[in-house]
Formats: structure tokens, sequence, C-alpha cells
């Protein structure tokens, strides 16, 4: 079994397709599941962004360094490709959930996952990064390209966001 | 605090986790997918920034050669347009002023060769 680094030195070297196909099969389920939390589980646009970001991997992929882990470098792709879509089709949220995202979720997960999307893109993606993806601070920190002591301050902060939007849907319930 | 804000600040971590722990099982479908919509090959990253330099020097070229602007002229007008690059373009003329006519034929050639390669004309 190939490491990620010899099959991205197969992709570059030998120019071999069946190497990158064995990357997107290891690594996309964590991307796909980032972009599904993000998109507030609208699986085809999750799939087509998660789509965008190997392709923009494979076209960049002389460009990786393998100072960090490869995922970690697909999710600072991903990242970029969300922020863009998010400001180019910028919607005002609704508290709909798609009917798939029903399944096995309990309400108070549903509750989350509409109180996600009415936070800002920014938050939306610190929150989903930290706890998806079990990366640490400093990873995030890395992926977002801001300083460690921000990443803590901003979860604080999108979680405080949260909080209030979770409470507003407890009172109206009551 | 309320009670309803008590429970939710105690299980909020749990919540989210419980939430984000929900994640999507690899799809071949997937896979297949993003293969056939897969370039031909990587580029190499040198390509990758030699498209818009070119792109440039193409340009420039043209305004040169065939519209009747000298290079410093030139310069100045991209310089206005892209106002990051203002500095840059304040030194090139007088780096480029060094380059004889011949060298700036030389680089238009090799940037229609590398054009043509990576059939863009």
């Amino acid at each position: 079994m190939y490491t990620d680094a010899e099959l991205i030195a197969r992709v570059l070297v030998e120019s071999d397709r069946e190497s990158y196909s064995e990357l997107i099969r290891r690594h996309q389920s964590p991307i796909r599941s980032l972009f599904h939390k993000l998109t507030g589980g609208d699986s085809a646009l999750a799939d087509d962004l998660s789509q965008e970001t190997f392709i923009t991997a494979y076209k960049a992929l002389s460009s990786f360094k393998g100072h960090a882990k490869f995922l970690t470098w697909l999710f600072a792709i991903a990242k970029n490709i969300y922020l863009q879509n998010a400001r180019k089709h910028y919607e005002v949220p609704t508290d709909e959930i798609p009917e798939d995202s029903h399944n096995s979720k309990s309400d108070t997960q549903l509750d989350v996952q509409r109180a996600l999307k009415h936070l800002e893109p920014d938050d939306r993606l610190i929150l989903s990064l930290c706890y998806a993806q079990e990366l640490t601070h400093t990873e995030v920190a890395e992926i977002l390209q801001i300083p460690l002591g921000t990443v803590k301050t901003n979860v604080l902060r999108a979680k405080e966001k949260l909080k209030s939007k979770l409470i507003s849907y407890e009172r109206s319930e009551i | 605090m309320t009670n309803d804000k008590k429970n939710l600040e105690q299980n909020l971590d749990q919540e989210l986790d419980a939430f984000f722990s929900q994640s999507l099982p690899p799809s071949e479908d997937f896979t297949q997918k993003v293969m056939i919509a897969l370039p031909q090959e990587p580029r190499l990253a040198w390509i990758t920034s030699a498209g818009p330099l070119c792109g440039g020097l193409v340009g420039i070229l043209f305004l040169y050669f065939v519209a009747p602007l000298n290079l410093s002229t030139v310069l100045y007008l991209i310089g206005s347009v892209k106002g990051r690059c203002s500095m840059a373009f304040t030194y090139a003329p007088l780096l480029i002023s060094q380059i004889s006519v011949v060298t700036l034929i030389a680089v238009g050639l090799a940037t229609l060769w590398y054009l043509a390669e990576e059939d863009f004309i």
C-alpha cells in the first residue's frame, strides 16, 4: 500500500492517473462531509465543490511541498473554493433542511444544521473544520492561514453565535 | 442564566461532536466523476505561472510593436491599470531599456511557440 507521498510522486513523475484516483478514494470522505455540512446538507452542491477541490488539487499537485499532510493541503484548497462560492452565490439563510438530511438525525442535530446555515461562511467553516475533521487548532490555523490565537477566539465566537441561535429555536418550541 | 442556556452550555460540545461525527462514506461514483473531469495531466508549476507571464509579455509586445506607443507609455498604462504592480512598473522601464529589441523579439517568438504548444492558438 502506497503512502500519499508515493502516490503523488507517481502522478507527477509517471502521470499515473490511477494513483490519483486512489488519493481521491482515500480523502473524499472528509472533503465531501465538510462540504455537506457547510452547504447545509445540499448533497449536489457539496459534491460539485468537492469535485472542484480535487480537480484544483490535481492541477496544482506539483506545488504540494509535503510540509503538511496531503489532507490538510486539500482542506486549504476546499476552504478557498467554499469561500469563493459563498461570495458568488450569497443566499438569504432559511431554516429549510433538505429531505435526505433528516435521516438518522435527532431534532437537536437538525436544529444544529439549521443554526449553522445562519452563521457567516467564515464561522461555519471554522466550526466545521474544528469539530468535523478532528483537526488540531494548529492545523486549522495552517489551513485558514491565520494565527493560532485568532483560531481559538473565532471558534469561541462562532460557538456563541450558534448557541444563541439554538436557544432561540428552543424558545420558539416552548 | 436560564436553565435552557445552562443545559445548552453543557451539551453544546456534545451536540456539535454528534452532529459533525456523521461523515459520508466514500463513493466510487464520485471518484469516477472526478476522474472523468480531470485534465489530461497535472501542469508543472512553471507552466502554470508561465501562462500569465507570457500573456503579459505578448500584451506588452503587441502594444509596443503594433500600437504606436513607446515602451515607457505601455508600461505606464499597464502600471496604472494594475495599481498593485505600480512599484514594479516604475522600475521596469529602467530594466527593460537595457534589453535590446532583438531580445524582445526572441521572447515574443518563444511566447508564441509556447502558446502554440499549449494549444492556446
